[in-house]
């Protein structure tokens, strides 16, 4: 419960910094560096600059000290700004549980019997569910985030939420190939960043498959014979946030008998840690 | 005569789009703001003066070189939050990782602040701002940003969470214990109860 104390106090608490201003090097400093970046860059073009004396002298001041005061910027830093799907799983990670996507697994929850060990492990979550597949996620033993497609056998695991990258869309797997569920239709899932509510597969031939509710993960149920293309995940505008190739069969070319339990479909997603 | 916040808003997004369609003049007005927001929440949370100079510079170069990527020139503060808080948290890991045992109280100019104040008010101020310094170097670093963002800018649970990319209930979480840590700082409580009874 807060308090006016606590309230006042941490508001006199930050009082000395919030009237701080940048000092008038500082301000030219940048506006140099933006200035040479603009220059550099054919789409910008400088208006003629206004006889601001000052300014220029404080920019030419600026220039002149660049080599020793530099700070490197890189499109790596400008695009670490944005939201990752990494970041959608860190929070929980760090042990903020009111970060996790999706919702707790209930006790009640009747898992095949390969996955009853989820109900064991800590702080299992349903992220997404569609038709007759759910995905789950949890956080292993080692602190590692794992994720399930239940009653596929298809798992994985990953050692940190940093392995899942930057980008704002992240399909899990070619995993559940074989799966096909009485329709035909073949799971395809993953996760996508907060901002996403809802997600969109795209077919070579034919209307796409809209799936709305996303909430840090998604399964869809593709149709192969449509030729699936491509993931693109969709802000609550209807915005495109990103989207992502399907790039990998879905049905494999040499049919086989199921496997019994398969514990591994990501080629770069490390050891699956129960 | 005073702008009302929206006019504000309304001047920064006509800022950005002369900006983003080339006018180089209007670099100054954005990179100042840009610094002003940064240097502040840095300040709050850096050791030092100059370390809160260089992620405000790092700030807002990149606020001005990622203006193309802002779909609305109205959110222009929330952009700078954003990337604030990504080059704060960076610095504050690396301030972790070399183990930094000092806690110079250069985060005020000191120099330009005599002659502006009454010396008793400057000598409050380091006080509270050594105590702060101290107080939330002992907080982990989102709570530390939480705190920051609504005592030095005042904005909304919303708004944090948006420049956090965490859920708003979230953010009571980390607001809550970051105030409680606070008050349970003693040395805090009574330089910052100093600073009250002087004001």
């Amino acid at each position: 419960m807060l308090s006016d104390h606590d309230e006042a106090l941490a508001r006199a608490a930050f009082a000395p910094v919030r009237d701080i201003e940048p000092d008038e090097d500082l301000v030219a400093r940048v506006v140099a560096q933006v200035g040479r970046r603009k220059k550099a860059s054919p789409r910008f073009a400088l208006a003629p600059a206004r006889p601001r004396l000052a300014l220029q002298a404080l920019a030419a001041l600026a220039l002149l000290g660049a080599a020793l005061y530099s700070v490197p910027v890189t499109r790596a830093a400008i695009e670490e700004t944005g939201e990752s799907v990494g970041g959608v799983f860190s929070g929980w990670l760090g042990g903020e549980s009111a970060e996790a996507p999706g919702k707790p697994l209930e006790a009640s929850e009747e898992l095949p019997e390969y996955m009853e060990y989820l109900h064991d492990s800590k702080e299992p979550r349903v992220i997404a569910e569609a038709g007759r597949y759910k995905l789950y996620s949890y956080i292993g033993s080692a602190g590692g985030l794992n994720f399930e497609l239940g009653g596929t056998g298809v798992g994985m695991g990953y050692e940190s939420a940093a392995e899942l990258g930057d980008a704002p869309l992240h399909l899990l797997d070619p995993g559940a190939r074989r799966h096909a569920d009485a329709q035909g239709h073949l799971p395809v899932f993953g996760i996508a960043v907060r901002s996403v509510s809802s997600v969109q597969l795209t077919y070579e031939s034919g209307p796409p498959l809209r799936v709305s509710g996303v909430e840090g993960g998604f399964v869809l149920l593709a149709e192969p014979s449509r030729g699936p293309t491509e993931v693109i995940a969709l802000d609550a505008g209807g915005k495109e946030i990103g989207r992502e190739p399907i790039n990998y069969p879905l049905v494999d070319e040499s049919p086989q008998p199921p496997p019994p339990i398969e514990r591994s479909g990501h080629a770069s997603s490390g050891s699956h840690e129960p | 005569m005073d702008t009302t916040p929206r006019e504000t808003q309304e001047l920064v997004a006509g800022q950005v789009r002369r900006f983003r369609a080339g006018d180089g003049d209007a670099a100054e007005p954005l990179a100042r703001r840009s610094l002003r927001m940064s240097l502040r929440t840095a300040s709050a949370l850096m050791r030092n003066r100059e370390d809160a100079a260089d992620v405000a510079q790092e700030v807002a170069v990149d606020v001005l070189g990622s203006l193309g990527r802002l779909r609305d020139p109205e959110a222009f503060d929330a952009w700078v939050h954003r990337i604030t808080v990504r080059h704060a948290m960076r610095r504050l890991k690396k301030e972790r990782s070399t183990r930094r045992t000092e806690a110079p109280l250069a985060l005020l100019d000191e120099e330009g602040l005599r002659g502006a104040i009454p010396d008793g008010d400057i000598d409050s101020r380091l006080a509270a701002r050594h105590a702060l310094v101290g107080a939330l170097s002992r907080l982990p670093a989102r709570q530390r940003m939480a705190l920051a963002l609504r005592y030095v800018h005042d904005l909304p649970d919303a708004e944090i969470a948006a420049a956090l990319g965490c859920r708003v209930g979230t953010v009571h979480a980390l607001l809550s214990r970051g105030r409680r840590s606070l008050r349970e700082d003693r040395q805090l409580v009574e330089v910052t109860l100093d600073l009250k009874e002087e004001g």
